[in-house]
Parts: structure tokens; sequence; C-alpha cells
């Protein structure tokens, strides 16, 4: 895991953050919902992976 | 490889951030359509109540008026007419519907006011002068609430346009890079 990805997380963050406020502003509630759901969805993927090889490891470490 | 990478983020940066400003300038130009739109429509009133000109000399009018966007519109209807074997007023209905569809200047349009156009045209030439001035007249007043409010919102819709361009762009690097 390269610390790339932490910025990048970081970055989809701040942008859905302003993003979903532009929408709030503007009246579109369920599209800033959207918005935001989907920067989570994006980061979930990035991160989905890491976590299935850390709970590998975990069962590897303690024979489980 | 470095330098192949920031102009990709350049130009994906900058074509999102312009397809955001465009389409921006599409939302102040739906304006400026509704507002030649009521030029032309009291060129219409003003022609019937006071000179009792003819739907076809009034179309000709417009068609001629360089300055209007809709001049282009008036003029695919005289087309249209001039196609058929004789000017036949219950064609055009129609015709008035057909173009609305396939025009240009009305692609700024939302498609309830393309509808209240197509309507608008379907009762042209089948009613008496007072009628039809009444008629116009109520859909002048309808875009002029129209033009009200997209004035009233136009600042936060051209915001909105820009930011979600520079964003969606900033978004595509960032999964691209």
């Amino acid at each position: 895991m390269s610390i790339s990805l932490i910025f990048k997380i970081a970055a989809v963050g701040i942008l859905v953050s302003v993003l979903s406020q532009v929408l709030k502003h503007s009246g579109r509630e369920e599209q800033a919902f959207l918005t935001s759901l989907a920067g989570l969805i994006l980061v979930l993927l990035w991160i989905i992976p890491y976590i299935a090889e850390l709970f590998e490891t975990i069962q590897e470490l303690f024979s489980l | 490889m470095d330098m192949v990478k920031i102009l990709g983020v350049v130009f994906v940066l900058a074509a999102c951030s312009m397809i955001g400003v465009a389409a921006g300038e599409r939302q102040k130009e739906h304006i400026n359509v509704l507002m030649s739109l009521k030029r032309c429509l009291l060129t219409v009133k003003g022609e019937i109540a006071y000179a009792y000109t003819p739907l076809s000399e009034i179309f000709t009018i417009l068609s001629e008026m360089g300055s209007e966007c809709w001049s282009v519109f008036f003029a695919q209807v005289l087309d249209e007419l001039a196609d058929k074997s004789q000017e036949d007023m219950s064609n055009l209905s129609q015709i008035w519907e057909k173009v609305c569809r396939d025009s240009d200047v009305c692609s700024n349009m939302s498609h309830e006011e393309l509808d209240e156009l197509v309507r608008f045209g379907s009762m042209l030439g089948t009613s008496d002068r007072d009628s039809q001035i009444s008629r116009i007249e109520l859909f002048i007043d309808n875009i002029n609430d129209r033009i009200h409010y997209l004035q009233k919102h136009i600042y936060e819709k051209v915001r909105l346009c820009r930011v979600l361009g520079v964003t969606a762009g900033l978004l595509i690097t960032i999964l691209i890079v």
C-alpha cells in the first residue's frame, strides 16, 4: 500500500464535501446525497482489497 | 512520463472546466432565447391587432429580422408552408410542431416551454382576432414569468455549472493518476 492512496482518499473526501455543499446550497439535496454516496463507494472500492489482505494476514499469523 | 502525466492532467482539467463554463453560458443563452421570443410575439401581436396582417406576411417579417435568433425558425416555417401545393393553414399546426422539434433555437428551451410553444402554434390562424390577441398576451405573460424566474436563479446555476465542471475534472484526474 503506497502513501499516494492516502492522499487520493483525502482529495476525494475534500472534493466530495465541496461538491455536496455546493449542491445543498443550490437546493439539490438528493444530488448532494448521491455524490457523497458515490465518493464513499469509490473509496471503499480502493480500501476493500487491503482490508481483505489484512484479514488473510491475521488468519495466517494466528493459524486460524 | 511525468511530463506526459502532467499534460494529461492539465488537458482533462481544462476540458472539464470548459464544459462547465459552456453549460453556464447555455443557461444565459436560455434567457436570451426567451427574451427574443417575447419580442417576436410582441411583433405578431402588434401586426394582428393594428395592421390586420396575414400570418404568412407576419412570418416573412419575422424571418427577415436578422437581429433575432428566431428569424431562422420563422424562415423554416415559411419554407415548409411554401413546400405545400396550397397555403393551407390547417397544416400550420403540424408544420409548427415539426419545426419546433427540429429547430436549433428550440433546443435551448425546456420541455414545458417547448410544449407551450407547440400549443401556441396550434391556435394560430384558427380563431378570431381578439382570441388570438388574448392567447398571445397570455403566452407573453407566461414567458415573462419564466424569464423573471430564470434571472433570479441564473447566478446560482452558472456558479453550480462551473464548480461541477472543475470538480469533475479534479475527480477524473485523481482517478487516472
